[in-house]
């Protein structure tokens, strides 16, 4: 994994083909934690991660268009990581957050659905087209050609003729939504790893560094807290290229 | 200071229905992305983003706008959608 850069209107930054797959696996765990359903499987069927369009839009799903006209009150999430994704709107008002998630958990829960999505499709799909290959879009058509039916295909699409390194592109109106949902993906991977403090976070990657755990559980922590750590990394890169663009002017709210 | 309960009513309605938007401290947020966040969202200059993201690092929280219920709802909302724990309350409490 390298740092974001600039080029043009896109920021870009290399990963390496294992990564890209752990990355890919995690995002889509967050993605299914907030009900998005398997992003693999969709991406097997239609090529892509993201709901074809029409697809869950209110406009044309009657399903979709029930949930915004969401009547009940809506319970707060039961799972910490989702809760801290979906957090409540009032410390001490039972009434303001009951409304506020009534109003708000529906349209939140897909924005960062659809970002997950994305961001799924850029480390699968969409890096293949920038791989040198293939032209973007033409990893979903090669995909397809490869038959509905094969398991690995997913797994043969993440890998391009060159598989030492891969691209993630994002415009860079779209590079917000790209830090934004990096911050979801590490805010549930914190969850899961007790980073309730700074204390906690100088403990972790004092653990990731130094730590030679013998057990499973332990060499899993120890993986999933290297993963936590390479995307803050990351995105404290992208970070630096974002704030660099902001414009200087004054002229927001005082 | 003892203030009698009829002088703290405001007569002139401005401040009647003032909430406010707070950022909660987390360990997990990078201050360069909520300092982003400050900026890009709310329009602030770079100074008062950074102002206010300390504050919510050193201090655990703070006041990122004011305005009526409605408003703050869209920023709490806005803020949920960037990742950053913040509840709305109102601005006396």
């Amino acid at each position: 994994m390298r740092a974001f850069r600039r080029e043009g209107d896109e920021l870009v930054a290399e990963v390496d083909p294992g990564e890209r797959e752990v990355l890919a696996t995690v995002v889509a765990d967050v993605a299914e934690l907030l009900g998005g359903g398997r992003f693999e499987d969709r991406a097997r069927e239609t090529g892509s991660a993201r709901p074809s369009a029409g697809a869950g839009d209110a406009a044309h799903d009657p399903a979709a268009l029930a949930m915004r006209l969401r009547l009940d009150p809506l319970p707060a999430p039961d799972d910490p990581a989702v809760h801290r994704l979906l957090p409540d709107a009032s410390r001490d008002d039972a009434e303001v957050t009951a409304e506020f998630r009534r109003l708000t958990e529906d349209d939140l829960r897909q924005q960062k659905i659809d970002r997950l999505a994305a961001l799924f499709d850029a480390l699968t799909v969409e890096a293949l087209g920038h791989d040198g290959d293939a032209e973007p879009g033409a990893g979903t058509a090669a995909g397809t050609a490869a038959g509905e039916d094969d398991p690995h295909r997913r797994r043969r699409r993440s890998r391009g003729r060159h598989e030492a390194v891969a691209v993630v592109r994002v415009t860079t109106d779209r590079a917000p939504a790209l830090a934004a949902t990096l911050t979801d993906v590490r805010l549930v991977l914190g969850e899961r790893l007790g980073v309730t403090d700074e204390d906690a976070s100088e403990r972790l990657e004092h653990e990731v560094v130094r730590g030679r755990p013998s057990d499973a559980a332990g060499q899993a922590r120890q993986y999933l807290g290297s993963v936590f750590l390479a995307l803050g990394w990351w995105q404290e890169t992208l970070m630096a290229c974002l704030l660099a663009d902001l414009p200087d002017a004054p002229g927001g709210r005082d | 200071m003892e203030i009698a309960p009829e002088e703290t009513v405001r007569t002139d309605g401005q401040l009647a229905d003032a909430w406010v938007t707070i950022v909660w401290n987390d360990p997990v947020n990078l201050m360069s992305y909520v300092t982003y966040v400050f900026r890009s969202y709310f329009g602030y200059p770079q100074e008062k983003a950074e102002k206010l993201m300390l504050e919510v690092h050193e201090e655990g929280r703070s006041a990122v706008s004011t305005g009526n219920r409605e408003q703050m709802e869209v920023d709490v909302q806005a803020m949920h959608s960037f990742g950053l724990w913040a509840t709305l309350q109102r601005s006396d409490a």
